[in-house]
């Protein structure tokens, strides 16, 4: 199997792209089956072997046990990567996060923020938020590229 | 796939029933609609954007600025996210690039900060 993303050769029962990071059944710009770049990003089929390509959502692997999964999938439709900014960045720090799917990590930028914006007489509080705006960003822009995040992964 | 795309005409219609809401109102509502300004009595780098939302629905771009220029900025965001659900995936030359979205989250920061420092 290769990687929708970027075409590296996979074991068939892989989850993580260890060349991109991404997701590879998720991609489409390389064939699953050939590896070969099809240019055309609505193609459904490879132009150069014929097989399906990728851009199904592929289930997170099931728990383990004695083991928690604190990957966070991309959702279809994609977040949109600038709402979630605008969302984190000006509405509550944290909120973009949570929507996104990093709810404890959002939970905890929503607390800091509140008690450390409202600590410092609110000096603090722009740093914040614009802070929290831009890592709402760069997360929702991996999760809509197919990249998973963890849950505490910032920017 | 009836699921995918009623998430994305779920979004577009709140998007575009919010927009509407705000240009078929006649005034906003009297009561303080901001918990942190109620709770600190202090202008956050949004403050006015409400304000500045519902006088650009009515076409009043100046009182919009003074107010607050992310509100303008916002509809511009809005907007482009109605065009980008429109697409349904395929790619939207200029609006639909990574660089003018980051573009306009960067509008939202420089003009919030501003704002915040100059009613401090």
């Amino acid at each position: 199997m290769h990687c929708g993303h970027c075409g590296s050769q996979l074991a068939p029962q892989a989850v993580v792209c260890v060349t991109c990071g991404g997701m590879p059944r998720v991609g489409r710009r390389f064939c699953l089956n050939c590896g070969k770049e099809n240019a055309n990003p609505q193609a459904v089929v490879c132009v150069h072997c014929g097989a399906a390509l990728g851009g199904g959502m592929m289930p997170p692997p099931p728990p383990q046990p004695g083991m928690t999964n604190d990957y966070v999938y991309p959702s279809t439709p994609a977040r949109d990567p600038v709402l979630m900014g605008v969302l984190s960045g000006c509405l509550l720090a944290g909120i973009g996060q949570i929507i996104l799917g990093q709810q404890n990590k959002g939970l905890v930028m929503l607390i800091v923020s509140v008690v450390v914006g409202l600590g410092s007489g609110l000096i603090l509080a722009p740093v914040l938020w614009v802070i929290a705006g831009i890592d709402a960003y760069l997360i929702a822009q991996k999760l809509q590229r197919g990249i998973p995040v963890r849950q505490w992964d910032f920017f | 796939m009836g699921f995918l795309l009623d998430r994305r005409a779920i979004e577009a219609a709140l998007i575009a029933g919010g927009l509407a809401t705000f240009a078929l109102l006649e005034r906003l509502p009297a009561v303080p609609l901001c918990v942190l300004k109620l709770a600190t009595g202090v202008d956050c780098p949004t403050c006015g954007t409400t304000r500045a939302i519902f006088s650009l629905m009515h076409g009043d771009v100046a009182a919009a600025w003074a107010f607050n220029p992310v509100g303008i900025v916002v509809v511009a965001i809005l907007l482009r996210r109605l065009v980008m659900l429109a697409a349904n995936g395929r790619r939207v030359a200029v609006v639909g690039s990574d660089g003018f979205g980051a573009a306009l989250l960067m509008l939202v920061f420089v003009f919030g900060v501003t704002h915040f420092l100059a009613a401090r």
